[in-house]
């Protein structure tokens, strides 16, 4: 451990006994039926944890009634229809239900703590993500129940999942029922990105960040660049099921490689978006077990980034099969094995960091070393796939099924293991029994391999994989047999984890068990229910093992913001590189509308399976009112004078433009919407490369006139909100007004105009895959203008409710970026649209 | 209030040019030998495929020169260097080693098979 530091306290004067009331008072957590709206993220994170593994434990009965089907040959216990149900289910479940959740739970719940913040910047969105989440899931999953589950498989490919071969409502329950769970990924993504960069304690510079925190950092902005692809992807598909739109139908010029294309650009990131959360959570366990500080920190920060982008390179890895050029399966395949050498750097960071130790051979250290075990197993399966002539032999066998197991419960279930181990003493009043986790370790580690081990070899024999059963005497009976044995162990040592949760887990954000490790960072600080008393300052990257009295010194808020100086719920901000202090941001308190909204959305999502259109519409309308109550309550001004923080230093209580919280997620939206529209045009031009017999001649299409006008709106358009910000900024009320509703007929006009061009070209989506590509432009076009032109009559009704001025203006900056990048995004679609088949007809 | 010094943007974009960079040649190397393969001969009678050693070669070319620059001040640096300026170079360097794998078949495997 490094030197002891010593820090010039900022309130060294003993504080007032009523601030820590203060402090209790504004972050209770509300009681009764109320209990629903809490936001705390010391709450909200248990219970999206705990969702995360019902649904764990939920997609892992499905497996079991699958290894018990397969125990043995020409098994008549599960027929092929619910088998198909079952892996589909199982697949998704894992992916959408659990993993990706699960580890936004976890940043949920850590991250204040171990950034030292009081909570993250939007406790409602995240709170908004996870009701989406638990009513959205809960639902689609009891579609098992009714027949109504997903057939396809986990990747849902075309044309298996077209109208023509998958008639009903199943596979439209997996295309609209997971819209929750991108929304709910997204807007935790937004949450996590903010609050790792402008929440962090002054002092944790970028340098000093726990390893968690940077993992999580990765995995969200992956999330904002992998998520838009499914996004797409999906409703594609769907608008080709419900409308005939024939963007996967080769007969139409449509290619069903479009969906793999699209499928796999997020499927493979996805693998590492649930992977090095995982590997950030072994970060922190390792170097506390082996009582000293992380090997090779930078080299782990440079792994977790450079997993990160080079994940992007990997997709047709997945599409080796599919007769692509065979120099482009190359790019892949070195791509694969690019990839392994930031994953190898971690194992190895790890490695060294328990021999530079002394190792404490508690559950959590056993999970980590199951973890190593499996997923370096997996890692090398993975290099074999990678190699083309190999990947070809076991394309869709059991071995696959093996490998992906090995990488997937490898590198993430075993670190989550750990981790519930590990940090049950920051939200619970016990610690987890060390005697039965020994088991459970135990039961788990070995009826993993016991299951997936000789699925190797199962896969090498010939077996494919998803058949509901298989005829006896093909060297497959014993090896299957001894699989779902496994599988059986497994299961055992789940349920011994349960029955110990079940016995010691009790919530205690006041009263936790502390601890009990002696780790080094922030989040194991004395916590009540505002997080930390004070927010420290921090000089290393394990400031409780370098800065000797801090644990003491934070409780008697002898740092930072000691109290709650605008009486309301509050933490700091700080700049994203040097985490200096920049404002004190007014946090939101618990109220019904997120909660509402979260519900009604789910309902949207899941109504529209069932072809209930108006009731869906009615809970769509609904869900949007009460997102416009919780953005009314938002945005509250500069409502109290800058305040006293300590050190002598006074911060403002709001702030506008580039450094407000709220700039930093609208920009993180805007590249959602942009990773959409560029996967709209990779998906424009793809459909181009492979059916250019479909694309018009420049003669067919609609008359310049039509784009150049709705061009020329456009930019008026703009224009027009440009200026109202100015005269916003001249305080001139009037023009603000005037020029801000002038720019919403615009916006329409150009729409309609565009329109009415592709109807005097006699252009019908059916037509063929250009038409529907052609479409997919239009629709994108008046959904984000439909968007804009309703924030802009939400701004204006701020400004006619006085809620609107110079200095109070977040609402008109959010409208602002957002109408300009819809501008900029429509011309982009209106120059490939019609500039393109002019440049190559 | 504090601004932010130093800036984010830049800095974020410093530590992520080398996989920035990695990314556009891989785009670029990917998509035209994708088009080659689909369009075999152009209008003028030029074949695509002649060009996909070139586009790759090229393209590799400018991608190792423009990584050098992220990865030689460090390599000049004496003493500790920034965590900023360390992580530029170390990504770099990252994504290099993808660069020349992903260029190197096009001396091994045919260009559409």
């Amino acid at each position: 451990m490094s030197a002891k530091r010593q820090v010039e306290l900022p309130n060294p004067a003993p504080r007032p006994a009523e601030e820590l009331e203060e402090l209790r008072r504004v972050w209770a957590v509300p009681r009764g039926l109320r209990t629903l709206t809490v936001i705390n993220n010391n709450h909200i994170g248990v219970y999206y944890v705990g969702t995360a593994f019902l649904f764990f434990i939920f997609a892992g009965l499905l497996a079991l009634l699958m290894r018990t089907q397969l125990a043995v040959p020409e098994n008549d216990l599960v027929g092929p229809n619910l088998y198909n149900q079952l892996f589909t289910m199982h697949g998704t479940v894992m992916m959408f239900l659990f993993a990706v959740p699960a580890v936004e739970a976890m940043g949920v719940l850590l991250l204040p703590n171990m950034l030292g913040a009081r909570d993250l910047p939007f406790p409602r969105l995240s709170a908004y993500a996870f009701w989406a989440y638990f009513v959205g899931g809960l639902v689609f999953f009891s579609s098992i129940f009714f027949d109504l589950a997903p057939t396809g498989g986990w990747f849902m490919y075309p044309p298996l999942t077209s109208e023509r071969y998958s008639p009903g409502i199943n596979e439209d329950f997996w295309l609209l029922g997971i819209g929750f769970i991108e929304i709910s990924a997204i807007a935790g993504a937004i949450e996590i990105i903010v609050g790792v960069l402008r929440t962090r304690s002054p002092g944790m510079t970028l340098d000093r960040i726990p390893i968690f925190a940077w993992a999580l950092l990765v995995f969200a902005i992956m999330i904002v660049f992998a998520f838009p692809a499914v996004i797409l992807a999906t409703t594609l598909l769907e608008l080709e099921r419900a409308f005939k739109w024939p963007f996967f139908s080769a007969d139409l010029g449509g290619d069903p490689l479009l969906w793999q294309h699209l499928f796999w650009f997020f499927g493979h990131p996805e693998v590492y978006i649930i992977f090095l959360p995982a590997a950030g959570m072994v970060s922190m366990i390792v170097p506390t077990m082996a009582r000293t500080p992380l090997v090779g920190y930078r080299l782990v920060v440079l792994a977790l980034v450079g997993t990160g982008f080079l994940s992007f390179g990997l997709w047709v890895h997945h599409m080796f099969a599919t007769g692509i050029p065979q120099l482009s399966l190359s790019f892949f395949s070195a791509a694969s094995m690019a990839v392994a050498i930031p994953s190898g750097i971690q194992i190895f960071a790890w490695i060294a960091t328990f021999a530079a130790g002394r190792v404490q051979m508690k559950t959590p250290s056993l999970f980590v070393l199951g973890f190593l075990f499996t997923f370096v197993l997996g890692g090398l399966t993975g290099v074999m796939v990678a190699a083309v002539p190999f990947n070809w032999q076991a394309h869709d066998t059991y071995f696959i099924v093996a490998h992906l197991h090995y990488v997937l419960f490898g590198g993430m279930v075993f670190p989550l293991f750990a981790a519930f181990y590990y940090w049950m003493p920051y939200t619970s009043k016990n610690a987890l029994s060390e005697r039965v986790g020994r088991w459970v370790f135990g039961l788990i580690f070995v009826g993993f391999n016991v299951a997936f081990l000789p699925m190797h070899v199962t896969g090498l024999a010939g077996m494919p994989r998803r058949v509901y059963t298989y005829p006896a005497g093909l060297g497959w009976d014993t090896l299957n047999l001894v699989s779902t044995i496994g599988a059986y162990m497994i299961a055992a040592g789940v349920l011994l984890f349960v029955i110990d949760v079940a016995r010691k887990f009790r919530m205690g954000s006041e009263d936790n068990a502390g601890d009990v490790w002696k780790a080094g960072t922030l989040e194991w600080l004395p916590n009540g229910i505002y997080s930390n008393r004070s927010i420290p300052i921090i000089t290393s990257r394990e400031p409780l093992w370098d800065q000797p009295d801090l644990a003491k010194d934070v409780e008697d808020g002898h740092y930072y913001l000691p109290g709650a100086p605008t009486g309301g719920r509050e933490t700091l901000i700080t700049s994203p590189v040097d985490a200096k202090p920049q404002y004190v941001l007014q946090m939101p308190y618990p109220s019904w509308d997120h909660f509402i909204a979260a519900v009604f959305t789910a309902a949207f999502f899941m109504l529209l399976t069932f072809k209930l259109v108006v009731l869906s519409v009615v809970c769509g309308v609904i869900a949007i009112g009460a997102m416009v109550t919780w953005l009314w309550s938002l945005d509250p001004g500069p409502t109290h004078p800058p305040v006293h923080i300590g050190g002598g230093i006074r911060l403002p209580v709001y702030a506008t433009g580039p450094v407000s919280q709220s700039w930093w997620a609208m920009v993180i939206l805007i590249l959602v919407a942009g990773s959409i529209f560029a996967c709209a045009i990779f998906s424009y031009l793809f459909l181009w490369t492979v059916s250019p017999d479909v694309w018009p001649s420049a003669s067919s299409l609609p008359p310049a006139g039509y784009p150049l006008a709705a061009a020329a709106l456009l930019v008026a358009s703009s224009l027009c909100v440009a200026y109202s910000s100015r005269a916003l900024a001249r305080r001139s009320a009037v023009m603000t007004f005037v020029s801000l509703a002038l720019a919403v007929p615009l916006m329409v006009s150009a729409f309609g105009i565009d329109m009415a061009g592709l109807f005097e070209a006699e252009l019908s989506p059916t037509d063929s895959a250009y038409a529907a590509a052609v479409y997919l432009f239009l629709s994108l076009q008046g959904f984000y203008a439909f968007v804009v032109v309703f924030m802009a009559c939400f701004t204006l009704a701020r400004q006619a409710a006085g809620k609107l001025s110079s200095v109070r203006r977040v609402t008109f900056d959010n409208t602002l970026l957002f109408w300009h990048y819809t501008v900029a995004q429509t011309l982009t679609g209106l120059a490939l649209v019609h500039g393109f088949p002019r440049l190559v007809g | 209030m504090q601004t932010d010094r130093p800036p984010f943007v830049p800095t974020a974009l410093r530590i992520s040019a080398g996989v920035i960079i990695w990314a556009a040649h891989f785009g670029v190397i990917y998509a035209y030998t994708g088009l080659a393969c689909a369009r075999r001969v152009h209008a003028t009678g030029v074949t695509w495929i002649a060009g996909v050693p070139w586009v790759i070669g090229i393209s590799t070319a400018i991608a190792v020169a423009l990584m050098a620059l992220f990865i030689a001040p460090a390599l000049r640096a004496r003493g500790t260097v920034r965590f900023v300026d360390w992580m530029s170079a170390g990504v770099a360097a990252l994504a290099l080693i993808g660069v020349l794998l992903e260029a190197v078949p096009v001396f091994m495997v045919p260009v559409c098979g």
